[in-house]
């Protein structure tokens, strides 16, 4: 497999390799997740998180007993051979979920945008839309240095509604289920030969020399970008810093 | 009788709303004689400017609910004197919000007086006047944002534009976020990290599609059919006549080189294929000219020469492919079954609905084409001769320069000049070119002169430059100062606003000249641009929003209710719907004529569903709506609106009510209260069936819900005739007649969709001022707000010149404070 990210800090990295085009293999680049490090006794560590909407059938979900050596519901049955690594945890009926007093109706839309922020989204059908930083992008900003990506945020159909998709509240809402920080929710890939293409690349060749080839331009085009962006954002007010201020911070990170 | 202040204080204002008519007509009388006094001197009849009397209209209409001890809706008029509207700044969003209410009438509410039609009227003029007037001296043009990224059908046009070539950007961008119901909006344009790889991805395929990639390795691409599509006649214009079913579609061939064509056909739930126990052909055309004719089915001879079935439940579509040879470029691809007569007299095919379990299982029904899959390129010949390197290559380096030497660097300087200066919309910097044409070495390295162009083609479009608008603030202004935007600035709001798209060079030359502000320049490229096939994305995307079309792929009629729902309905609505409107804006119409339009378009499909007779076909065609047609006459007749504004399985008269509202009277209802229970439905079991009117009537028995029902339900009702899939029905979904009759929140009755459409243009300038704030929204990028309603009167009000015509509201916007100029920054 091929690794793309160093050990080191990204923008450390960035900064060395800036102005050569070669891309240097140094022995304190050590790949995090090369074969030494990705075994057994030390496995990367990697969240998943699974969105149900219509939910379960709690009372065949939740196991009778607390504590270890449960009896497995009939719906996590399938999960049999893993179950001592299985905890079900209770008690997180999601509070942020439900409506504020005199709220009114958007249910679905809270549901969505609370799940993994926790946080009561605020209810506009404008462009002043304020959630939460969803858990994952959390988990992604301290452990996505050790994966080729730093997270993957996927959806089964595409979500393109316009308007507002409950009285009073914005479809951004509802389109997604992970946001980067309170104002930036994140969109959500639906066709699985982009995730593939992100992941391998858009060409049949998946060897090393081609993806290293890639890597090398990949990173030119984004060193060179950071240089632009920043001057261009140089120009801008502290007002109307902010769209490329996202645009700078996802280049770095890239 | 005289009138000094003291007369109006002891007019009480009981909370019943009623008062002593008697003292309000001596009062109207009074008035009206002074009122002449002061016109006298200036030979006309109204005054002009807010007075006393103005004044006491307000105290007497308003001020028992709208004071501070009553609080109604949150607005106290007490206090506030109306003679000084337009001059304290801080009351001038309030005094707006009113002229809006007495403007559509929606203030006094139902159930009290209400001023005449005169004094409504004479009272908002005045009031519109005075505040117009300081606008004027000061205008206040807002202040859009400095940077605006591109969207992802402006991501698509510009490509187009830039590089003559036609991208589907819906699977190299994930969908933009919309506010006030538009995707161009400045503020919710964000950038994430997933956009930036989808950016850094697509800059990859565009320019490698664009220039040609003789490495490319072969893929395969899909082409899926909606599986509710009815293949049982023609189905595009882009498929011969005598075709059945299939599907055409524009590809960019990548390459010169081999392709292959696979075909899958459609199968039953259980995964068998239908229809095959007779052969059916299938024809492959490129561009037209038959490539090959596939068989599929039929009886085949054994080595006796005896027929034998086979059985083809699976396999007949294995091995269904096509290979050719094809050149870089766009090309049609069509594939499709040659029609075949029907059985013979005598054997009746059963008729399903494509949604119905019964269609999904039978076996015996006529084939149908499952999903195309173009493999390739194979084979690889050359890059090919395509619009897009035509474009691009606007020179050639000698065929013996050496390899990124100065011949070759010239020469590229040549093409990444012209790139950048259209990519970017402003004049090219050194420090572009140097940046640009290090990319082109870097590129050069490891292939040819076409790689180096394609390498500084991909820097190209990942840069802000070409991803963003920008405007710039001169130096020293502040939040106090407005200023003129600059020409080029003014080009490319023009260009997004018309086209969706960069802009051509015609446009970045008057800009660099500094003569697009000329006289009668702006309004002659208005003019071309509205002519210019680009002017097209007005109605996908201003249409498509604001009339919901866009809704239309994504809404799903119940199918055990409307079984008949099929996509090529689904298509025929949506298609119906951009020709009307394309026709509307491009034969430069009255906005008016949206709503009265007699005119419409049609193929055989959807003429069934309207009750259209003779119309035969696949192909549209305009027809007049005459006679028992014309309840469907305008907007509010078209299939495509009635189902975007209806629930899967029956009609909402809210939903409806509330989007007239919302989009064509331009007075939003608030939102509902917490709490409301659904609606009872027909199966909740053990009451007879209602109709939903029957059903609604709890909205105008409680009193909290009627304040706004009452309002909302009548323009809902009013369209009853039409059921959720935009059908014509004189039955109700309780068994009993449809009763489209209703009151409007002015009192004017009204009774089905033409006397609606009547209704709603009795003050034709409320409709104009909607369309004309949802435009500027979309033109603009931003919300429309208060300091903007002096711009959209004076847009109005000059085109009522012009009849409200398209043109000229476009071309009054283009002129507009708002668009013209720009407010200095917060410091």
């Amino acid at each position: 497999m091929i690794i793309t990210k160093m050990a080191l800090p990204r923008r450390t990295f960035l900064r060395g390799v800036g102005a050569t085009l070669a891309l240097p293999l140094l022995d304190g680049m050590v790949p995090a997740l090369s074969a030494m490090r990705n075994t057994a006794a030390q496995p990367v560590s990697r969240l998943y998180v699974g969105y149900v909407p219509n939910g379960v059938i709690m009372d065949k979900w939740t196991p009778a007993a607390e504590g270890a050596g449960f009896e497995l519901p009939q719906t996590l049955a399938p999960l049999k051979p893993f179950q001592d690594q299985l905890t079900v945890v209770t008690g997180l009926e999601s509070q942020p979920m439900f409506p504020l007093p005199g709220e009114g109706t958007g249910d679905h839309v809270r549901a969505a945008a609370a799940f993994l922020t926790g946080v009561h989204p605020k209810k506009t059908e404008g462009p002043d839309i304020r959630g939460g930083t969803s858990i994952d992008q959390i988990a992604a900003a301290k452990f996505g240095q050790q994966t080729q990506l730093a997270s993957l945020e996927l959806s089964l159909e595409p979500n393109e509604l316009i308007g507002a998709c409950e009285a009073g509240w914005s479809c951004a809402y509802s389109n997604t289920l992970s946001w980067r920080n309170p104002t930036t929710p994140l969109p959500m890939e639906n066709q699985p030969r982009a995730v593939f293409e992100r992941l391998f690349g858009d060409t049949d060749d998946t060897s090393q020399a081609a993806r290293m080839a890639r890597i090398r331009e990949d990173r030119s085009i984004l060193d060179s970008l950071v240089q632009e962006v920043g001057t261009f954002r140089g120009t801008l007010g502290a007002g109307d810093q902010d769209k490329v201020n996202q645009y700078l911070e996802a280049i770095r990170d890239h | 009788m005289i009138i000094h202040s003291n007369h109006f204080r002891s007019v009480r204002f009981h909370s019943a709303g009623r008062q002593n008519p008697m003292i309000r007509r001596n009062n109207l009388a009074f008035v009206g004689f002074a009122l002449l006094a002061i016109g006298v001197g200036r030979g006309v009849a109204q005054p002009i400017s807010v007075s006393g009397d103005d004044q006491a209209l307000i105290q007497r209409h308003c001020l028992g609910c709208h004071n501070d001890r009553t609080l109604a809706a949150g607005l106290s008029l007490q206090g506030l004197e109306v003679q000084s509207v337009g001059q304290i700044q801080g009351e001038v969003e309030l005094w707006e919000k009113v002229i809006r209410k007495l403007r559509t009438r929606a203030m006094p509410p139902p159930g009290r007086p209400k001023p005449t039609d005169a004094e409504y009227d004479g009272l908002v003029a005045r009031m519109e006047t005075a505040i117009d007037a300081v606008a004027m001296a000061t205008p206040n043009p807002g202040r859009r944002p400095a940077v605006h990224r591109l969207n992802r059908a402006e991501y698509a046009n510009a490509v187009r534009d830039l590089l003559a070539l036609e991208i589907d950007a819906r699977t190299l961008l994930p969908p933009d976020d919309s506010g006030y119901g538009f995707d161009n909006i400045a503020d919710v344009l964000s950038v994430s990290p997933m956009l930036t790889e989808r950016y850094l991805s697509a800059a990859r395929k565009v320019s490698r599609l664009a220039v040609g990639d003789p490495a490319l390795a072969p893929s395969t691409e899909i082409f899926e059919i909606d599986k509710y599509l009815k293949q049982d006649g023609r189905v595009s214009d882009d498929l011969p006549f005598g075709s059945r079913g299939g599907l055409a579609i524009r590809h960019t061939f990548p390459v010169d080189g081999e392709y292959v064509v696979k075909i899958y056909l459609s199968r039953t739930y259980d995964g068998r294929l239908r229809g095959l126990a007779n052969r059916h052909a299938i024809e492959v055309r490129i561009d037209g000219r038959l490539v090959e004719t596939l068989l599929v089915g039929g009886p085949v001879l054994d080595a006796d020469g005896h027929e034998q079935r086979l059985d083809y439940r699976n396999s007949a579509d294995d091995g269904q492919e096509v290979r050719f040879t094809a050149s870089a470029g766009p090309h049609m691809l069509a594939v499709s079954f040659v029609a075949q007569a029907p059985v013979p007299e005598g054997m009746r095919r059963p008729h399903y609905a494509v949604t119905s379990y019964e269609y999904a299982g039978d076996q015996t029904l006529d084939p149908s084409l499952g999903r195309v899959e173009l493999r390739g390129p194979y084979a690889v010949t050359g890059r090919g001769d395509t619009p897009s390197r035509r474009v691009l290559f606007t020179c050639r380096p000698p065929a013996d320069a050496a390899a990124g030497g100065p011949d070759e660097a010239a020469c590229a300087r040549d093409i990444l000049a012209g790139l950048a200066r259209r990519a970017f919309r402003r004049p090219v910097t050194d420090a572009d070119l140097e940046m640009l044409l290090e990319f082109f070495h870097l590129g050069r390295e490891d292939g040819d002169f076409d790689t180096g162009i394609e390498m500084a083609l991909r820097r190209t479009l990942v840069s802000p430059d070409f991803l963003f608008r920008r405007e710039r603030d001169p130096a020293g202004v502040s939040a106090d100062t407005t200023y003129v935007i600059s020409d080029s600035e003014l080009a490319a709001r023009l260009s997004f606003f018309l086209w969706s798209s960069i802009p051509d060079d015609e446009l970045l030359d008057l800009a660099e000249r500094g003569e697009l502000r000329r006289p009668g320049v702006l309004e002659a490229q208005v003019e071309r641009m509205l002519a210019d096939p680009r002017a097209g994305a007005i109605v996908d995307n201003f249409g498509g929003q604001w009339l919901y079309s866009r809704n239309m792929a994504l809404v799903a009629p119940d199918p055990y209710t409307f079984a008949d729902f099929d996509a090529n309905l689904r298509g025929a609505m949506a298609r119906e719907m951009e020709l009307f409107l394309d026709s509307q804006m491009r034969e430069d119409h009255s906005v008016l004529e949206l709503m009265t339009s007699d005119q419409t378009f049609v193929n055989q499909r959807l003429a069934e569903h309207y009750g259209v007779p003779n119309v035969y076909g696949n192909h549209f065609r305009r027809i007049t709506l005459a006679g028992e047609l014309e309840p469907r006459r305008g907007l509010l007749g078209k299939g495509s609106l009635l189902t975007v504004t209806s629930y899967a399985h029956r009609t909402s008269p809210v939903v409806r009510g509330k989007w007239l509202l919302e989009n064509i009277l331009g007075t939003p209802p608030p939102p509902p209260p917490p709490d409301v229970p659904a609606l009872a439905e027909n199966d909740d079991g053990g009451v007879a069936p209602q109709s939903v009117r029957e059903r609604m009537e709890v909205h105008r028995a409680n009193p909290i819900c009627a304040s706004c029902h009452r309002v909302m339900d009548p323009l809902g009702f009013a369209l009853e005739n039409f059921d959720a899939i935009g059908r014509w029905r004189t039955t109700s979904d309780g068994g009993t007649p449809v009763d489209a009759e209703g009151e409007l929140a002015d009192g004017t009755p009204v009774n089905g969709p033409g006397s609606l459409t009547s209704a709603l243009l009795k003050r034709p300038e409320s409709f104009v001022t909607t369309v004309t704030e949802k435009l500027l929204t979309y033109g603009l990028g931003r919300g429309v707000e208060y300091f903007d309603a002096p711009a959209v009167r004076t847009i109005v009000r000059e085109a009522a010149d012009d009849d409200y015509r398209w043109s000229a509201l476009i071309a009054g916007i283009a002129r507009s404070v708002p668009f013209q100029m720009r407010r200095g920054p917060e410091s």
